[in-house]
């Protein structure tokens, strides 16, 4: 009979494979409860309705000029763009200047309203991004671990990472564009950030 | 033959290596539980949430908001009064454990509505107007989740609202 049983060398392989076992299971459950945890920050109600005011105001300002110059002219590596990171401080927006180049009252007004929404904090806005309404392109760009690959698209450079997470969830096509919104709020006094979008709608020139 | 078998520092070595795995296994089996625990008991708070949000944002828009007052109730710990370009008037109360809108009451689950860190934002700039009112949710469980009610209207359709212009 042989009655030899393990020797330590067999042991610690055995114990090897366990562990590396437990270790995958380990990271294949926190990376799911991450990721639930992570979802519970995408597209709130409340906070769709905030985007879906913003984009109603957005689309009363020269956004079609806007996106024209940002998401359909190629950057200076010569490609298309596939983002555009929203200011209020672009020129391009208002519209009617008198001869000497000064912004109608109404227009004026319009930009101290946008400044004091988007950049004032009234409404947590940390970053507006533009895209075409499909975001495949944008996805293929980015890894699992929601890094950027695409190096000749310098507008994704300074995307989070949360973000990122935040487009991979997204999917539909359609000729239009989408307004994706990053929120920074206080949930117990620390931060978070929470996202939502809308596809820009077509505004006819009569309204 | 060797008949030595496991000494003691080996088998101590075997068992605490895997109770270190086994220790992070288990905390992370009670992180997935008590999620899983919050999901299940905030599903109806959040489906009240998203309907109330709904209703009187939907009113805001469809009926278009031309006035909003704060007021006073017994009992009430939030009012507002809601008046419509119809002239139709609408008042959403909230109390401690209850909100009321339009005489349609929502039951809150966990935790309690607080006049503690409520907001009420009017700015009017010229043609451009901004209404924020978030109703604070108070609940002790730090699951990361919104449980808040905020209203917001802004955009260039002209509204009245009482208080300051504070945001």
């Amino acid at each position: 009979m042989n009655r030899k049983g393990f020797v330590f060398v067999e042991t610690i392989i055995v114990i090897s494979v366990v562990m590396t076992l437990l270790l995958m299971l380990y990271s294949s459950f926190i990376s799911i409860l991450n990721q639930e945890r992570r979802n519970t920050t995408f597209d709130d109600v409340a906070y769709i309705y905030r985007t879906f005011y913003i984009e109603d105001f957005l689309v009363s300002l020269n956004l079609e000029k806007y996106i024209n110059d940002h998401l359909e002219t190629p950057n200076s590596a010569g490609k298309m763009p596939l983002l555009a990171s929203f200011t209020c401080h672009d020129d391009s927006l208002y519209n009617l200047r008198d001869e000497n180049g000064v912004l109608d009252t109404k227009e004026e007004e319009k930009r101290n309203y946008c400044e004091a929404l988007i950049d004032g904090g009234r409404l947590e806005i940390e970053n507006i991004y533009i895209t075409r309404y499909d975001v495949s392109d944008l996805i293929d760009c980015m890894n699992t671990d929601n890094s950027v690959v695409c190096a000749s698209n310098e507008e994704l450079r300074n995307i989070s990472p949360n973000a990122i997470g935040y487009f991979r969830t997204l999917n539909g096509k359609d000729d239009t564009y989408r307004l994706i919104i990053e929120y920074k709020t206080k949930i117990d006094n620390r931060d978070h950030f929470l996202y939502s979008s809308v596809k820009i709608a077509r505004r006819n020139v009569d309204e | 033959m060797n008949n030595k078998g496991f000494t003691l520092v080996e088998l101590m070595v075997s068992v605490s290596l895997i109770s270190i795995v086994l220790v992070f296994m288990f905390s992370l089996l009670g992180d997935i539980k008590r999620e899983s625990a919050y999901s299940n008991d905030n599903i109806n708070d959040t489906l009240n949430r998203s309907t109330i949000i709904r209703i009187i944002q939907n009113d805001f828009i469809e009926k278009r908001l031309n006035r909003v007052e704060t007021c006073r109730e017994d009992g009430v710990i939030i009012c507002y009064s809601f008046t419509f370009e119809d002239g139709l008037n609408k008042k959403l109360y909230v109390r401690e454990k209850e909100l009321e809108y339009d005489n349609e009451i929502w039951k809150l689950g966990d935790g309690k509505y607080s006049t503690e860190g409520e907001k009420y934002c009017y700015i009017n700039n010229g043609d451009n107007y901004l209404l924020k009112i978030v109703i604070p949710v108070i609940n002790h469980k730090e699951d990361n989740r919104i449980h808040d009610i905020e209203l917001i209207k802004m955009g260039m359709t002209s509204f009245t609202a009482s208080g300051s212009e504070s945001c």
